[in-house]
């Protein structure tokens, strides 16, 4: 019993490192992340010259 | 390990998850992210009071914080009250969980505290309801109390009950937590106890001239979202699904999610044989009932049927609109999934044989939550920031405040919503309302999407009737706000004639011509005689809770003996 429950766990468990790390990965590798190019599409990017309003959310 | 040590090693994990997430954002300054906005001093004005001619939506907590700002600045309020509903949430779980063991105490605190329910309204900057979300285990825990008749229960409700409802749905939320689990025996009880705490918004809500009904088209607008490829009622179920997907953790898109959710509630469901056993059969069926009426709410709209009955009672029944973005709902559907999780995983360790195996399932589990919403963590991984105020706010508020003219004051461009270079041009509501010491009106007319939700503002249809400032004099305008640096173009000729009294790179305030007609507001009388009730009750308990009650009857049951 404790050996299926160790299973169920580890799987359990694996799945959500999974989750997490891809998630991490994916996040950190982004090199539009990077400070120097963030600050570039800041530059270029300003969004008070183009929408007529503040949208509360996007579905 | 005795019970003091138990409760310090609780509250210490509590305060780390805390910290953990609010720890980047504990500087000076404000976060103001999309409805969460707190100013340096916010003024005790009509509409904090639900006097004014907006729904009473943030009733009665724009006067609280008034009265918190008027002796501690706000930006301290703010991350105090930030900081106390993550740890009052995890160390409350970790107090209600019926076990002996330590880690699974540990394993109810993160996972009732860590979740995408908590994260998404923090993103959103609901606080009342992260404060309803964190006071909801104080609650089950005094109407478990109430039910067993232990002495002063009610109290302990009552001030449980308090900062729950602090806005509409935290008071219903809060309300049907406590009449659920104290039981039909206390129906009496907990049913006085809701409408005694409820009054300060109901009552505001009762007298409002313009009606409450909303608009339908909010119903599809703010109905539950699907975040990955399951369902939206998926999502719900594994505590998210939101409407906006702008403050959905990223996480929580991620394919795995759907099967982590499913895998959590098979396991919740599980661990509520034992909540059955422990507490009783009665108690923790009405946890479960409440959690699945949650989630039948949350989800309603995007059902059969859902949204063309929703669409109708948002027309037709009034304080419908309170089922408008009903995912808040599904924070009753939180704390039986939490329990049942840690008691599930405490029956599961009971069976391992070693104590070390014991332990690495206690510690994963307790890290579940974190490992699949990591980016909760940090402010949300830099998503929440502190920034401060650009002088001319308090530039604007002096000149405001030292001058008594009558009338009201418009805030442009007309837009509920602003984004300022200054706060990195995230969405956040127009913070004049809170920020400056005279009632404002703003445009609450909501864009979803390319989609536009009425506002029910009735005195706003004036003002965007207006085409000179002379008729926003006779709407009762005695100054026009223009807040620079943020979308939304301005009327010039709402300008022409008014006369400039201060202008800064943000802000410019100006005078509107003649006498603005300022009409009469309702007698504040039932409004301020509720919160007196209100406020009556709350010390009441409070005098019971403290006052030494059994040491002065046991000295005058012992005084009249020796008489």
């Amino acid at each position: 019993m404790g050996t299926l429950i160790g299973a169920a766990a580890a799987v359990i468990i694996g799945l959500a490192t999974a989750a997490g790390g891809s998630y991490a990965l994916t996040n950190t590798a982004d090199p539009d992340a990077a400070p120097q190019v963030q600050a570039k599409i800041k530059e270029q990017f300003n969004p008070n010259s183009s929408p007529e309003h503040v949208i509360y959310g996007n579905r | 390990m005795d019970a003091r040590r138990e409760r310090l090693v609780l509250a210490a994990v509590s305060a780390g998850l805390a910290l953990l997430v609010f720890l980047p954002v504990l500087g000076r300054g404000f976060v103001l992210s999309y409805d969460m906005v707190f100013a340096q001093r916010q003024s005790l004005i009509p509409d904090a009071l639900g006097l004014g001619s907006a729904l009473p939506r943030s009733v009665p907590a724009d006067a609280v914080i008034a009265l918190a700002t008027a002796v501690v600045p706000g930006d301290i309020v703010q991350k105090i009250i930030l900081l106390l509903s993550l740890f009052v949430a995890a160390y409350g779980a970790a107090r209600l969980v019926p076990t002996e063991q330590l880690g699974t105490r540990i394993v109810a605190a993160t996972g009732y505290a860590w979740t995408a329910y908590f994260a998404e309204r923090l993103f959103i900057g609901h606080w009342p309801l992260l404060l309803t979300y964190a006071c909801l285990p104080w609650i089950v825990r005094a109407a478990l109390s109430l039910r067993r008749n232990e002495p002063r229960a009610l109290a302990r409700l009552v001030l449980a009950c308090a900062p729950a409802m602090l806005t509409p749905p935290g008071g219903v939320l809060a309300a049907l937590t406590a009449i659920a689990l104290a039981g039909p025996r206390k129906l009496g009880h907990t049913l006085g106890l809701a409408v005694v705490l409820t009054l300060p918004w109901l009552v505001p809500t009762l007298l409002h001239d313009g009606g409450t009904l909303s608009d339908p088209a909010g119903v599809a607008a703010f109905s539950a979202r699907a975040e990955s490829w399951g369902p939206a009622i998926l999502s719900v179920l594994g505590l998210g699904g939101i409407w906006n997907g702008d403050v959905v953790p990223g996480s929580r898109g991620a394919p795995m999610a759907p099967v982590l959710i499913l895998v959590t509630v098979a396991v919740a469901l599980a661990g509520l044989r034992p909540l059955a056993r422990k507490w009783g059969t009665p108690p923790a069926r009405a946890l479960l009932l409440l959690g699945v009426l949650g989630v039948v709410l949350a989800a309603l709209a995007t059902l059969p049927f859902g949204e063309p009955v929703l669409s109708w009672a948002m027309g037709h029944v009034p304080g419908a609109g309170l089922l408008r973005d009903a995912q808040k709902w599904v924070a009753w559907w939180a704390l039986p999934v939490a329990l049942g999780f840690a008691l599930a995983v405490e029956a599961a360790a009971a069976r391992l044989r070693t104590g070390a195996a014991r332990g690495a399932l206690v510690a994963a589990a307790a890290l579940f939550p974190l490992l699949t919403t990591p980016d909760l963590a940090w402010g949300g991984w830099g998503r929440l920031e502190a920034v401060r105020y650009p002088d001319d706010w308090n530039a604007v508020h002096r000149v405001l405040a030292e001058d008594d003219r009558p009338g009201d004051v418009v805030a442009l461009p007309l837009s509920t919503f602003r984004s300022f270079a200054w706060n990195d041009h995230r969405t956040q509501l127009d913070p004049a309302p809170r920020a400056l010491p005279e009632t404002v009106l703003v445009d609450d007319t909501l864009r979803v999407g390319g989609e536009e939700i009425g506002g029910e503002d009735s005195r706003m249809d004036r003002v965007r009737a207006a085409e000179s400032p002379e008729d926003l004099a006779a709407a009762g305008i005695g100054w026009i706000l223009v807040e620079h640096g943020t979308p939304g173009r301005v009327d010039p000729r709402l300008l022409t004639g008014a006369k400039p009294v201060w202008s800064g790179d943000w802000l410019t305030l100006y005078r509107t011509p003649g006498e603005p007609a300022v009409t009469r507001t309702r007698s504040p009388v039932p409004v301020v005689l509720a919160n007196g009730v209100a406020l009556v009750t709350i010390a009441a308990a409070l005098l019971c809770l403290k006052l030494p009650v059994r040491t002065l009857s046991r000295r005058r049951n012992s005084l009249s003996r020796k008489e």
